[in-house]
């Protein structure tokens, strides 16, 4: 079954999903993932577990985990134009970020606030005309930051009342080389590797059951991975997420190459046996794999995961990302594919254990 | 006219590639829009375009708008393919993250068009120190990432001494606003090709020469304005901008400049000109007469081709009007629709 990796990606990317918004993904989420699975669950927390049965008994499970949420905004209050001017006066939102938002990112962006409609913003800025000679080596705090929408009080009231979450503007941009940029490919291009797994896994071709875990709250604790894996149980799983691209800034030793396929994380945070089995299975089939060693910990949702109930035997494996968190993050499509072939094959091997 | 369609031109312009010193799309643009229409066309030797609308009695008036905008221009290409730049004319706070153009032209030597789209790139949060996460970006710190693999990949598309610009699309906000790069001043000449098609629409022959000047060069030093004025030897001038306001909350009643939806701002005196007072008190005093909405602009900042038009030759009385514009030289500009149904009318005004 062949996916469009980019039109997939584009279609996830639009959905809001800012931590804790993303039981209202649920629709869009099934329009794009439910055909390659046999059912699905979701769960008061905005989990949402796709079943893939093998259809034989007694069968083992394995999570796949991608997190589904993505960093954002809360509308935190609504200001007029002028102190006191009153509610037909031009409205300005004040937000605070949810999840690591870097400010430097900020002045001049544009972002989406999911109100009662889609309603387009920019974040206001100081033109250089009208600063002070060094102004412009101050970034400003968020509380001198605001989302201008061009509707007054009144209305903003009414479309975007405080608590109302924001996003960056969705968009896909194309770069060179198959790279793409885009708001929230950490970790929606995770979800898109697992859905292009299933695609993959014909039924009759695997022995264990596939549960398609697409998290809630990966950027604020943990807490849908945390919850889900207590309720499903598995006997092994894989946490899939974003790491470092090399490129500019980043340090060798925390990066891992573009377009060289996904990176395994070597750490003592994760189940070394059975990690070793994923780059094993790699090297037989001559899958691209890079290894990055993260010593204490992995920073996804596999640290997790990895201490539900009795203990989960986990490997953590990621897509290398540029610019995390960032309004336009950068990966390679082809990184998206290397990932979905490294899982299908290891499923149907009978990785599960 | 729906909204869409009377701000067609206006976004297809705030689209257009034209950073400071490569101006040729939307020079090509207004080109176009114009065939036919003007008793001249002409292109001069700094690269300006100038329509010439003849009328009935002496003198003449410069109408001027710049073509340029503020953008970068690429200094290095990385051994790992990303590209170093010199902004010109922007707050480096608001480049991190956005989106951006880059190419060149034949006309500046190269050996085709070309544009690459690429954003500006920040270092994860993640791996920020110490008081990174708190501090502005220097120029020298940021890279301009269009997805090559390595520096010899990059050089297949890019060369040092390209140039960029933002890359936003053009949108309605609420409330009759509008969004989009390069409103500084797409507004100018968007207003300047509208008057010259109301002209021909309506077979109005003006009370003398109008010389439409779309400059370029305006944004690194009023270079165009400069030579445009001295070949045209204007009698007057209006120069139309969008200027600098900032009628947001949070900002003291002193800063504000100007209002978004009340009006063309008329500038007193900015950081180039000391306007020609009873040409700012005619313009005013015509506003008044035809109930067209202004506003004269309250704050001392900022310059416009006129610094140089003003003292062309033995001096020209100058007028500046201004669209009231938010977040001017970021990517992302807010201006009001209803000011510049208020611009072009008081233009009209001022002209027939």
């Amino acid at each position: 079954m062949n996916i469009d990796t980019k039109q997939l990606l584009a279609a996830l990317c639009e959905i809001p999903t800012v931590s804790g918004f993303e039981a209202r993904g649920a629709d869009a989420l099934d329009a794009l993932a439910l055909r390659y699975f046999d059912e699905v669950k979701h769960t008061p927390v905005g989990n949402h577990i796709y079943i893939k049965r093998c259809g034989k008994p007694n069968a083992k499970k394995i999570l796949i985990d991608a997190h589904f949420d993505e960093i954002g905004f809360l509308v935190s209050d609504i200001v007029p134009a002028i102190k006191d001017g009153g509610d037909d006066l031009t409205g300005f939102l004040r937000f605070v970020p949810v999840g690591g938002v870097d400010r430097r990112l900020l002045s001049s962006a544009e972002v989406t606030v999911w109100g009662k409609q889609p309603i387009p913003g920019v974040i206001t800025s100081t033109p250089p005309h009208l600063q002070k000679s060094n102004d412009a080596d101050k970034l400003p705090e968020f509380d001198k930051l605001f989302i201008e929408t061009g509707y007054t009080v009144r209305e903003l009231r009414e479309l975007a009342p405080i608590g109302t979450p924001v996003t960056f503007a969705p968009g896909v941009l194309e770069l060179k080389n198959g790279r793409i940029a885009s708001k929230s490919l950490d970790d929606k291009a995770c979800i898109a590797a697992i859905i292009e797994t299933a695609a993959m896994l014909e039924p009759g071709t695997f022995d264990c059951d596939v549960y398609a875990l697409f998290s809630a709250m990966e950027e604020t604790g943990g807490t849908g991975a945390m919850t889900a894996t207590f309720g499903v149980q598995p006997d092994c799983a894989i946490a899939l997420d974003v790491c470092f691209a090399r490129g500019p800034e980043t340090p060798k030793t925390k990066s891992a190459a573009m377009g060289e396929g996904p990176a395994i994380s070597i750490s003592i945070a994760t189940d070394r046996a059975f990690t070793q089995r994923v780059i094993d299975f790699a090297k037989s089939k001559e899958l691209k794999l890079q290894q990055l060693v993260e010593a204490k910990r992995t920073g996804t949702n596999g640290d997790v995961i990895h201490l539900t109930r009795e203990g989960v035997p986990v490997a953590v494996v990621s897509i290398p990302l540029r610019y995390m968190h960032s309004c336009l993050e950068v990966i390679d499509t082809a990184d998206v594919r290397h990932t979905a072939e490294l899982i299908a094959g290891f499923i149907r091997e009978g990785g599960a254990i | 006219m729906s909204m869409e369609a009377r701000f067609e031109l206006l976004r297809r312009l705030s689209h257009a590639f034209g950073p400071s010193g490569c101006e040729y799309e939307v020079k090509e643009i207004i080109e176009a829009e114009l065939a036919g229409l003007c008793d001249e066309l002409y292109t001069d030797r700094l690269n300006n375009l100038i329509a010439v609308v003849r009328g009935k009695g002496d003198g003449r008036i410069m109408l001027s708008a710049h073509t340029d905008e503020v953008g970068f221009m690429i200094t290095h290409i990385d051994d790992d393919g990303t590209l170093k730049f010199d902004a010109v004319g922007i707050d480096v706070r608001v480049l991190c993250g956005r989106r951006v153009v880059v190419g060149n032209d034949p006309k500046n030597g190269a050996a085709e068009r070309t544009r690459v789209h690429g954003i500006i790139g920040a270092k994860p949060i993640h791996l920020q120190k110490g008081d990174e996460r708190s501090r502005a970006n220097k120029v020298e710190d940021l890279y301009i990432d269009i997805g090559a693999a390595d520096k010899a990949d990059a050089e297949k598309y890019v060369s040092p001494g390209d140039y960029g610009t933002f890359d936003t699309e053009f949108k309605a906000l609420g409330g009759g606003c509008y969004v989009g790069k390069a409103i500084d001043d797409r507004f100018g000449c968007a207003v300047m090709v509208e008057t010259i098609k109301r002209l021909r629409k309506e077979g109005v022959t003006p009370g003398c020469d109008l010389y439409f000047a779309f400059t370029v060069r305006e944004e690194t030093g009023l270079s165009g304005a400069r030579t445009a004025a001295f070949e045209i030897n204007p009698t007057r001038a209006i120069v139309l901008e969008a200027t600098a306001v900032s009628d947001i909350a949070d900002v003291p009643d002193n800063l504000r400049v100007a209002e978004l939806g009340k009006g063309g701002a008329i500038s007193i005196m900015d950081r180039a000109t000391i306007y020609d007072t009873e040409f700012v008190q005619h313009a005013l005093e015509v506003a008044k007469q035809n109930g067209i909405k202004c506003q004269i602009k309250r704050y001392v900042s900022g310059g416009t081709d006129a610094g140089v038009i003003h003292r062309t030759r033995e001096g020209v009385p100058t007028l500046g009007i201004s669209a009231p514009c938010r977040y001017i030289h970021s990517a992302t500009s807010v201006f009001h629709g209803d000011d510049f149904g208020s611009v072009c009318e008081l233009v009209w005004n001022l002209i027939v």
